[in-house]
């Protein structure tokens, strides 16, 4: 048996937190509170999770139905596990004070992520999946991609001040774009979202838990 | 819902699922020396492939679509 854990919130909104959010292998998540956190966990059989797509995609699930609440949450990367509950906080608390920073900065506010292509890129998921054999240079050139990266679109005057901040990442002819929304202006930061004719190929979800906007240990 | 449209509604799916991979593998909070995967050590673009082709299955079944007859990404033959 091992703790798996899926994101920390502030501790003032863990009553905030539903009680049928559902994590791996349908385990129920609950929270154990670390000083002014809270860490969003579950029990698991055993240690490493299983590595599949049913499994990350209910890793993010279970972060998504605590912030379809409007609780901030900071996710926390796949396939962290603890011997118990003792051991988690005591990780945590290395990490405490930059944690806590980020969810005080961002407490009301959720990750809207955009997936569009670079424009005047060509349409072709293949594309964005395409890579020389060497995975050396494949890894390089996916470093030189992320560096610094600019969108292709100038979103502050598109959407105005509907989001606090932006991050932006390129995986081959694909952008990533994340920005930090206020829960309440999911509604309107959609609608000029999609009012805009240059983003009628673009896919838009969330809100997400803070992913790109989560500080890494 | 034409071929067209099934295409479109197709390559949006894959878009989200590539986005949510890289994510939950790429990023988030790290605080645990037990992290699974190492993400300096491991091509995350073949990662993707390897998740998506052996999920293929639960994939479909979840999809709103119904299935093509065939996953539309280059299988490497070392994989």
């Amino acid at each position: 048996m091992a703790i798996y854990l899926y994101g920390l919130i502030l501790r003032r909104n863990a009553e905030r937190v539903p009680p049928d959010v559902i994590g791996l292998d349908h385990a129920a998540v609950r929270t154990v509170a670390c000083d002014d956190l809270c860490a969003l966990v579950s029990t698991i059989a055993s240690s490493p999770p299983r590595q599949n797509l049913d499994a990350l995609a209910a890793h993010d699930r279970a972060s998504w139905m605590v912030v379809r609440h409007a609780v901030t949450a900071a996710a926390s990367r796949y396939g962290q596990t603890f011997t118990d509950e003792r051991a988690l906080c005591g990780d945590l608390a290395m990490y405490r004070k930059a944690l806590l920073a980020t969810l005080e900065r961002y407490d009301g506010y959720g990750e809207m992520r955009i997936i569009m292509r670079a424009v005047g890129e060509p349409r072709s998921v293949q594309a964005a999946i395409a890579r020389p054999k060497d995975p050396g240079r494949a890894y390089l050139e996916s470093v030189r991609d992320t560096l610094k990266p600019r969108p292709s679109l100038d979103f502050r005057s598109i959407l105005g001040d509907l989001f606090l901040d932006e991050r932006v990442e390129r995986r081959g002819d694909l952008q990533m774009i994340a920005h930090l929304v206020r829960f309440e202006d999911e509604a309107t930061y959609r609608a000029a979202f999609y009012s805009h004719p240059a983003m009628e190929n673009a896919t838009i979800t969330g809100p997400h838990a803070l992913y790109s906007f989560a500080e890494a240990g | 819902m034409n071929r067209e449209d099934d295409l479109e509604v197709h390559e949006e799916d894959e878009l989200v699922l590539s986005d949510l991979i890289n994510r939950v593998l790429d990023k988030g909070v790290v605080i645990s020396a037990n992290v699974t995967i190492s993400i300096a050590d491991i091509d995350l673009i073949q990662l993707d492939l390897r998740l998506l082709i052996s999920s293929f299955t639960s994939m479909m079944a979840r999809s709103q679509t119904k299935a093509r007859g065939h996953l539309p990404v280059r299988t490497d033959p070392e994989a």
